[in-house]
C-alpha cells in the first residue's frame, strides 16, 4: 500500500474523532501518521499488519477518552452543567437559562420584525388550518349527540326482500314502540315541513315537526320551560299544544312563559305548553340534522299511512346490557312476527339498526376526514418553512455562532439557543393562529350551516388553545431542532467561516429538501383542492332534468284565518298565476307542491291492476301545467290532461321502474298513502332532485285542483327575463294585486340547487383556502431558498459580472437555482397525487383521481409561483455592482 | 539547558511527581534534546514494556496534556536533533525547565522506590 492512499484512509479515519481535536490536531496526527507508515513498511509485512491494527485501536481509544475528558472540562469549568446535580438546583438553573435565552431571543427577534412577522405567520397559518380541521372533527365527528348516554340511540329502518331501506311507516313504527323488549323506548317523527304558522295575528314560516308519543323520553330531553306532551294529548282529538324551540321562543314568542301564547297551524289553535332546549336537534329531511321550530304531537291525526306509508323517522334507545348486535338480531325476530301477525302488505321484512351518531355525521365523515389530511399537509408545509428560515438565519449568524464556540459554548448550549428563538417564534404564531381559526369558524359556523352537520355545534374552546400550544410546541422542536442539529456543529460552522462566500454545501442540499418537501406537498394539496373544484362542476353540470336558470322560487304563507277553505285558496293560486303570467318581464309562471331539492314525504306505488305488485317509492307532487313549462321539464305525451279528474303524469323513473319502461297510459296506480286510485294520463321527463350525484327518484304529478285540501303551502315558480331584481319587483306587485295581506318569499332558484351541494361545497371552500395557502408558503419558501443563495453567492455574482457575464446569464442562472428543487417537488407531488387521489374518491363525482387536467394546472401552478419567487432575487442578482460587492467581501 | 534559566521551585515541580508511565517514557525519550513526534512515538514503544502502545492520537493527546500542563514545549518545525540530523516537515517538541526538574525528580523517586525496594527484591522467595 503506498503512503497516499494510507493517508487517505487515515484522513477518514480521523471523521471519528471529536470535531474540536480533529481540527486542531489534524496536520500533525498526519506527519506522525505517515512517518510511522512509511517506517512500518521498510520494516516488513507483519510490521504494516501491528502498525494498522495500533492505528484503528488508537483512533477508537482517542476519540472515547478525548469525548470523555471534553465533557469532563465542561462540568469542571462550569458551563452547562450546574454546580449541583441536585434537581431542583438543575431545574431552576436551567429555568433561568430558558428565561434569559427567551429574552435574548425575543431581543434578537425584534430586531428583524419583518422576518419575524413572516415566519410567525407562515406557522399560525398551519397551526390555524389544523386547529380549525380539529375542532371541526372533534365537535361534529367525534362529540357525542346532546342526549343523555347518546351512544344507546339507534336509528331503525325498514329493511324489504330485496335489501331496499325504507323509512319505516307509522304502523310498524308503533308495532315495535309497544312489543320491543329490547328498546327502552322508542321515538317516532315525521319529517320538518316548513308551513305559515301564524301568532299574534301575523304569519311566519317555520319548520313544523310532529313528535310521536315517547319521543322525547326516548332520547332524554327535558323542557327548559314547561311541560312535554301529556299522554292524553297524544291520541286522536287531544287537545291542540305545541312544543317550541328556545331560538323561536326567544325571537317569536318574546320569551313568554308557557301557557300565554297560540299558535295557528293550518285550521287549529295551538297552544304552546313547553320550550325545548337550544340544543335539541332531531333528523329532518333526508336524515339532516335540523331543527324544528314547532312540534305538535303526531297521534292526534287519525291517517298516519299504512304499512306500505314510508315517511317517518324511528329512533330507539337500547335498554341497559342490551348489545347492538342482539338488538339487530331480536330486532329482526320482531319484525317477522309483526309481520306474520297483520298479514297486510308491507316492505319491512327486517330493520337495519344504526347508530344515531353515525346517521347525523354520514355526510360529514368523508369530507372532514379529507380535511384534517389537508390541514397536517398545510401545517407540516410551514413547519419546513419555518426549518428553512430558521437556517438561512442561522447561516447567516454564521460568524456569531462560531465566536460562541470559540468562547467555549457547547452544542447543546448553541442548540438551545436556536430552539428558543423557534419558541419565541412559535408563541406569537400560536397565539395568531388560534385567532385566524377563531375567525375561520365563525365564517364556516356562518356560511357552512345547512352544508355540514352540527356545524353549529363547533366552537373553539380552552382545549382547542391548548391544541394550538401543543402543536406549536411540536412544530418548534421540528422546525427549530433540524437547523439547531446542524448549525450547532462545531466542524461546519469551521467550514462556514472559511467558505463564507457560498456557505457549505451539505447546508444547500438540507435547505433544497425542504423547499422539495414543501413544493411536493403543495401539489398534493392543490391536486386534492383541483380535484374537488373539478367533481362540483361536474355536480353542477350534471342535467337536473330541468334548468333552474332564471327561475324564481316564491314561496307564500297564505294566512289561515282568511284561507280556511280550500275553495279560496284554489282561487287565489288561480287569479296569482293569471296575474303573474300577464306581469311585465316574466315569461311563464307555475306552481308546486315540492320544489326539486326539497325533500319530502315519499310514498310507495303500486300498480293497481297488476297481480303481486311491488311497491316503488316515489314523491307526489301537486302542480299546474304550467310548472313543467317553467322550470323546462319535459313533456311527453299526454302531460297536458293532467287538468282532468283522476288523472295524474309520472315520470320516466317511476315509468322505468314499474313498468319497464313502456305501457304506463291508461294504466291505474295506488297510492300508498291515501289510497287514492290514479290514471296515468301522461308522462314527463323525470327531475334529478335530492343530491345531485345521488340517483333520482320518481314522482307522481297530479293537478293541485284535485287535492286543494293539501294547499296550504305552495310555490310558485317564475320564470323571468331579463334583469332578476326587476322580475322580484313584478312577482310583488303581481301577488299583492291579489292579496296584500300574503307574505312572500323570494329567492332564485338556481341558489337553492346550489344549497343542496351543501357538505361538497364546505369542504370545496376550506381545500381551496388551504391550497391557497400552502401555495403561498410554498413560493415564500422558494423565495427565501433563492435570495438566501444569491445573497451568498454575491460575490461570486459580481466576479462573473466583472468578467462580463451578461445581467441576463445571471438572471437565467438564478431562476434555474430556484426551479430545479421547484420542478423535482412538483415530480415528486404529482407522483404522491395519484394514490392520494383515489383515497378520495368517495369525494370525487364523475372526476378521476388521475386527472390530467387537475395534474397539470397543480404542477404548473407551482412552477410558476416558483418562477415568479425566483424572479425578484434574480434581478437583484443581476443589479449588483460588482466593485462595491467585492469590496464588502 | 536548564542552566539557561532559574531552576523551578520544588512546590512547582511536586504536584506533578509521581509521573504516569507513558508521561515518564514521553518526557524521558526528550531528556537529550528535541525531536519531532514521530521519534516520541517509536522511542516510547520501544522502551516501553510489552506491546506497542501509543498510535499517533493517544501521543498527541498525550504532549496535548504536558504542553497545556507546562512539561514540554513545542520548538516549531525543521528544527535541529540531538544527534545533528535535520527534518523539514516535522514538529519538534522539547523539554521544558519544569519538565526536566519534574523528570528528574521522577527518576529520584524511582531511584529511591528501588533502593528501599532493593532488600526485599533480594531476598529469596520462601
Amino acid at each position: 500500500m503506498n503512503s497516499d492512499r494510507a493517508e487517505r484512509i487515515y484522513r477518514r479515519l480521523l471523521v471519528l474523532l471529536p470535531a474540536t481535536l480533529r481540527q486542531e490536531a489534524r496536520d500533525e496526527l498526519l506527519e506522525v501518521f505517515v512517518e510511522a507508515h512509511t517506517r512500518a513498511t521498510a520494516r516488513g509485512r507483519a510490521a504494516v499488519v501491528r502498525f494498522w491494527l495500533l492505528t484503528f485501536a488508537d483512533i477508537a481509544v482517542t476519540s472515547v477518552a478525548e469525548r470523555q475528558s471534553q465533557r469532563r472540562r465542561r462540568d469542571e469549568y462550569g458551563h452547562p452543567r450546574p454546580l449541583s446535580r441536585s434537581l431542583t438546583m438543575r431545574l431552576t438553573r436551567s429555568i433561568s437559562n430558558g428565561v434569559s435565552d427567551f429574552r435574548l431571543a425575543v431581543r434578537r427577534l425584534g430586531k428583524a420584525p419583518g422576518w419575524t412577522l413572516i415566519s410567525s405567520g407562515t406557522l399560525a397559518m398551519g397551526l390555524a388550518a389544523s386547529v380549525l380541521a380539529t375542532v371541526l372533527v372533534r365537535d361534529v365527528l367525534l362529540r357525542p349527540l346532546p342526549f343523555p348516554r347518546s351512544d344507546r340511540l339507534v336509528r331503525i329502518l325498514e329493511v324489504s326482500a330485496n335489501g331496499g331501506r325504507w323509512w319505516p311507516s307509522f304502523p310498524n313504527a308503533a308495532d315495535w314502540r309497544e312489543r320491543a323488549r329490547m328498546f327502552e323506548g322508542v321515538g317516532i317523527a315525521d319529517v320538518p315541513r316548513v308551513v305559515p304558522v301564524t301568532l299574534d295575528g301575523r304569519a311566519v314560516r317555520v319548520p313544523v315537526s310532529r313528535a310521536a308519543a315517547g319521543l322525547f323520553d326516548t332520547l332524554g330531553v327535558r323542557p327548559v320551560a314547561g311541560r312535554l306532551f301529556a299522554d292524553r294529548e297524544s291520541r286522536p282529538g287531544g287537545d291542540p299544544v305545541a312544543l317550541v324551540s328556545e331560538r323561536f321562543w326567544r325571537r317569536d314568542l318574546a320569551s313568554r312563559p308557557p301557557g300565554e301564547s297560540t299558535l295557528g297551524i293550518g285550521q287549529e289553535q295551538f297552544s304552546v305548553v313547553g320550550v325545548l332546549p337550544a340544543s335539541f336537534r332531531f333528523l329532518g329531511d333526508g336524515g339532516a340534522w335540523s331543527d324544528a321550530d314547532v312540534w305538535t304531537p303526531l297521534e292526534r291525526d287519525t291517517n298516519l299511512g299504512s304499512r306500505t306509508t314510508h315517511g317517518y323517522h324511528v329512533v330507539a334507545r337500547l335498554r341497559d346490557g342490551m348489545s347492538l348486535d342482539q338488538a339487530r338480531v331480536e330486532m329482526n325476530h320482531l319484525v317477522q312476527m309483526i309481520k306474520a301477525g297483520h298479514g297486510q302488505p308491507t316492505q319491512a321484512d327486517t330493520a337495519l339498526l344504526t347508530p344515531l351518531q353515525d346517521v347525523v355525521i354520514r355526510s360529514a365523515r368523508e369530507p372532514l376526514t379529507w380535511l384534517i389530511y389537508a390541514a397536517g399537509a398545510v401545517l407540516f408545509v410551514s413547519c419546513l418553512n419555518l426549518a428553512a428560515a430558521i437556517l438561512a438565519r442561522g447561516l447567516n449568524r454564521g460568524r456569531e455562532l462560531s465566536v460562541r464556540l470559540a468562547l467555549g459554548a457547547s452544542r447543546a448550549i448553541i442548540a438551545r439557543h436556536l430552539l428558543v428563538e423557534a419558541a419565541a417564534l412559535s408563541l406569537p404564531g400560536a397565539l395568531l393562529g388560534t385567532l385566524t381559526a377563531g375567525l375561520a369558524l365563525r365564517i364556516v359556523r356562518t356560511s357552512g350551516a345547512g352544508m355540514l352537520p352540527r356545524v353549529d355545534e363547533a366552537a373553539l374552546d380552552g382545549s382547542a388553545a391548548a391544541l394550538a400550544l401543543g402543536l406549536a410546541a411540536v412544530t418548534t422542536v421540528l422546525a427549530g431542532g433540524i437547523p439547531a442539529l446542524v448549525l450547532s456543529r462545531p466542524a461546519l460552522m469551521a467550514r462556514l467561516r472559511a467558505h463564507q462566500a457560498t456557505g457549505p454545501r451539505e447546508h444547500r442540499r438540507l435547505w433544497t429538501g425542504f423547499v422539495v418537501a414543501q413544493v411536493a406537498l403543495t401539489v398534493l394539496l392543490l391536486t386534492g383542492t383541483g380535484l374537488l373544484i373539478r367533481s362540483f362542476a361536474a355536480a353542477l353540470a350534471v342535467d337536473l332534468g330541468y334548468n333552474p336558470r332564471n327561475v324564481l322560487a316564491v314561496d307564500v304563507a297564505l294566512p289561515e284565518s282568511a284561507y280556511a277553505e280550500g275553495s279560496r285558496r284554489l282561487s287565489f293560486y288561480d287569479s296569482a298565476l293569471d296575474r303573474l303570467r300577464s306581469s311585465p318581464g316574466i315569461r311563464s309562471a307555475g306552481l308546486t307542491s315540492v320544489l326539486p331539492h326539497v325533500t319530502s314525504m315519499h310514498t310507495s306505488y303500486t300498480r293497481r291492476d297488476a297481480p303481486d305488485a311491488t311497491g316503488v317509492l316515489a314523491g307526489y307532487r301537486l302542480v299546474d301545467t304550467g310548472y313543467f313549462e317553467t322550470i323546462g321539464i319535459p313533456r311527453g305525451p299526454g302531460a297536458d290532461r293532467l287538468v282532468e279528474r283522476g288523472a295524474a303524469a309520472v315520470d320516466r323513473m317511476l315509468l322505468d321502474t314499474l313498468w319497464g319502461g313502456d305501457g304506463a297510459l291508461g294504466d291505474r296506480v295506488l297510492n300508498g298513502f291515501s289510497n287514492e286510485p290514479l290514471t296515468v294520463t301522461g308522462i314527463v321527463g323525470s327531475v334529478r332532485e335530492w343530491h345531485q350525484s345521488s340517483d333520482g327518484i320518481g314522482a307522481v304529478y297530479v293537478d293541485f285542483h284535485r287535492r286543494p285540501d293539501r294547499t296550504q303551502a305552495m310555490h310558485f315558480v317564475v320564470g323571468h327575463q331579463g334583469d332578476r331584481g326587476a322580475a322580484v319587483e313584478s312577482v310583488r306587485q303581481a301577488i299583492a294585486a291579489v292579496d296584500p295581506m300574503v307574505p312572500v318569499t323570494i329567492e332564485p332558484l338556481d341558489m337553492r340547487v346550489a344549497e343542496s351541494l351543501g357538505g361538497r361545497r364546505l369542504v370545496l371552500l376550506l381545500a381551496s383556502g388551504f391550497g391557497i395557502a400552502a401555495l403561498l408558503l410554498a413560493s415564500a419558501g422558494v423565495y427565501a431558498l433563492v435570495s438566501f443563495m444569491v445573497t451568498r453567492q454575491l460575490r461570486e455574482s459580481a466576479i462573473r459580472l466583472a468578467l462580463g457575464a451578461g445581467p441576463s446569464a445571471l438572471r437565467r442562472r438564478i431562476l434555474v437555482q430556484g426551479l430545479v428543487p421547484a420542478a423535482a417537488g412538483a415530480g415528486l407531488g404529482l407522483a404522491m397525487a395519484v394514490p392520494a387521489g383515489r383515497a378520495m374518491a368517495a369525494q370525487l363525482f364523475q372526476v378521476q383521481a388521475s386527472d390530467p387536467a387537475v395534474l397539470a394546472s397543480a404542477g404548473a401552478a407551482v412552477i410558476a409561483a416558483a418562477a415568479l419567487a425566483s424572479l425578484m432575487p434574480a434581478r437583484r442578482a443581476a443589479r449588483v455592482d460588482p466593485a462595491a460587492a467585492l469590496r464588502a467581501e | 539547558m536548564q542552566n539557561r534559566t532559574k531552576r523551578p521551585a520544588v512546590g512547582a515541580v511536586l504536584p506533578h511527581v509521581p509521573l504516569r508511565p507513558v508521561a515518564f517514557a514521553v518526557l524521558a525519550s526528550l531528556a537529550d534534546g528535541s525531536r519531532p513526534g514521530i521519534d516520541v512515538l517509536e522511542e516510547v514503544n520501544t522502551t516501553m514494556p510489552g506491546r506497542p502502545l501509543l498510535g499517533p492520537g493517544t501521543l498527541y493527546r498525550l504532549m496535548r496534556e504536558l504542553r497545556q500542563t507546562g512539561l514540554i514545549t513545542r520548538t516549531g518545525r525543521g528544527a535541529t536533533r540531538a544527534d545533528g540530523s535535520r527534518d523539514e516537515r516535522q514538529a519538534f517538541h522539547a523539554l521544558t525547565p519544569l519538565g526536566v526538574a519534574v523528570l528528574r525528580a521522577e527518576v529520584a523517586r524511582l531511584r529511591r522506590t528501588i533502593e528501599l525496594a532493593g532488600p526485599a527484591l533480594s531476598t529469596p522467595e520462601r
